[in-house]
């Protein structure tokens, strides 16, 4: 093969297959073009120093954007990226913490223990920052492109259009704090979620050397694990609405009403959570019956009663927060 | 301060170069003799700039191309389309006005140093 078409192939192999072809023989005539008829190797030199690098070249038939995120997003992306890293390194380090209290061997060293406890610690945190950056990363390219187009058709600005926006007071504003804080609660309760089988539940001091074991879980995984799509949906849901307050800045009607609409479907969600057979650990609640003393036959009423009575603070904190949301939004 | 300088030039004649290519298809031209006729008038152009910038020209619909394949060779020539001579004369008028302006400010400028 000639130099001149390896030269054009290196050009064109980085191309979008439908515009190769074209550009491959208007390359070919061009540069024909560029040398006298008896062409000699050193002419072909010249001419393919003067058109620089093909990957340069093959940048420059570029049409669509080189670039992931657009310096439209780029703040945010970082911001959200960092925010999300240090919500994954704190939930890490207490994953790591329970799990190295439950499953730490007693026959170990304190050297030892601090050294399995660390590498453990190292290898959630780079798992979980591995996702927190493709997640973010994705999203962000995903909303770059969808944006873009679409704010191209918008209209243009106009001072007038500062008229519906109302000056942000310090009351209705949303903190950084309170969205890192609503993502950090995402993060706890999915971790919980996922983790509930070594996480929530019964902790025994061994009688041998005095340590915690974990002895009953309180839920039966099985059962609960089964509604993870309700829940991921929640957990999306529980993001999307951090982002958009965070995009707002301000408490209005609108985040009052979603607030206020998921509040009611979280309450709706959880009743019909506990109503559904088997969700509890049978083991776990006559555990807790033989520890308070409860007789067998009253025990099941008495576990309910436990249950509605959280059903109970879960309906009074959806009520209380959603009317601080429109409180704040009407201020 | 030459890299500075270099940059600055690059950026300073990016916007011209559209112009530029513009000016000379009211004839149709093929890459190369396009690159001669620019040279012509002392405008030098980064090959690797040129090619890719017409068929920019092209899928804006400023210039319309055909392949002549009559010749030993065959050639992709462009040409001005009739909302390129309309850009064109449009774009032309504007150079002309910002260079007018840019004169008169320089010179002011040149008289303030002098005196």
């Amino acid at each position: 093969m000639e130099r001149l078409d390896i030269y054009i192939q290196e050009v064109t192999r980085r191309l979008p297959e439908k515009s190769r072809m074209e550009i491959e023989m208007e390359l070919k005539s061009t540069i024909l073009d560029m040398m006298p008829d008896n062409y000699t190797e050193s002419d072909v030199d010249a001419a393919l120093t003067q058109l620089g690098s093909p990957a340069k070249l093959a940048n420059q038939y570029h049409e669509r954007p080189n670039y992931l995120i657009g310096p439209n997003f780029y703040d945010s992306y970082i911001t959200i990226l960092k925010m999300s890293a240090t919500i994954a390194v704190i939930i890490g380090l207490i994953v790591a913490v329970i799990d190295h209290v439950i499953t730490r061997p007693d026959d170990i060293t304190l050297l030892e223990a601090g050294i399995s406890f660390i590498s453990n610690f190292v290898g959630t945190i780079i798992m979980a920052l591995m996702n927190v950056f493709a997640w973010t990363t994705v999203t962000f390219a995903m909303l770059d492109r969808l944006v873009d187009d679409a704010s191209m058709k918008k209209k243009k600005w106009v001072p007038e259009d500062l008229k519906h926006i109302k000056p942000i007071e310090p009351k209705k504003q949303i903190s950084k704090g309170e969205i890192f804080f609503s993502l950090f609660w995402t993060a706890v309760w999915a971790t919980l979620y996922f983790k509930a089988s070594d996480i929530l539940g019964i902790y025994e001091k061994s009688k041998d050397d005095g340590k915690l074991e974990f002895v009953e879980p309180l839920f039966n995984q099985e059962v609960l694990l089964s509604f993870w799509p309700i829940v991921v949906a929640f957990i999306a849901f529980e993001i999307g609405m951090a982002l958009y307050k965070w995009m707002v800045g301000r408490w209005t009607k609108k985040i009052a009403v979603l607030n206020l609409i998921y509040h009611i479907v979280f309450v709706i969600f959880g009743l019909f959570f506990i109503n559904q057979d088997h969700v509890f650990n049978v083991e776990f609640i006559q555990y807790m019956g033989d520890l308070f003393d409860v007789e067998k036959e009253n025990l099941q009423s008495v576990w309910n009663k436990v249950v509605y009575g959280a059903v109970l603070i879960t309906i009074i904190t959806a009520v209380l927060d959603s009317f601080e949301g429109f409180r704040k939004a009407r201020k | 301060m030459s890299e500075l300088l270099n940059s600055l030039t690059t950026e300073l004649r990016r916007g011209t170069l559209t112009l530029a290519v513009l000016s000379q298809l009211s004839e149709p031209q093929y890459g190369y003799s396009l690159v001669q006729l620019l040279e012509e008038s002392g405008i030098s152009i980064d090959q690797s700039t040129l090619y890719p910038l017409l068929r920019r020209l092209e899928k804006q619909e400023l210039l319309t191309s055909i392949w002549d394949t009559t010749e030993s060779r065959p050639r992709k020539y462009y040409v001005l389309s009739d909302y390129g001579k309309e850009v064109f004369k449009a774009l032309k008028a504007e150079w002309e006005k910002t260079s007018h302006e840019l004169q008169s400010l320089l010179k002011g400028v040149e008289q303030d140093g002098t005196t």
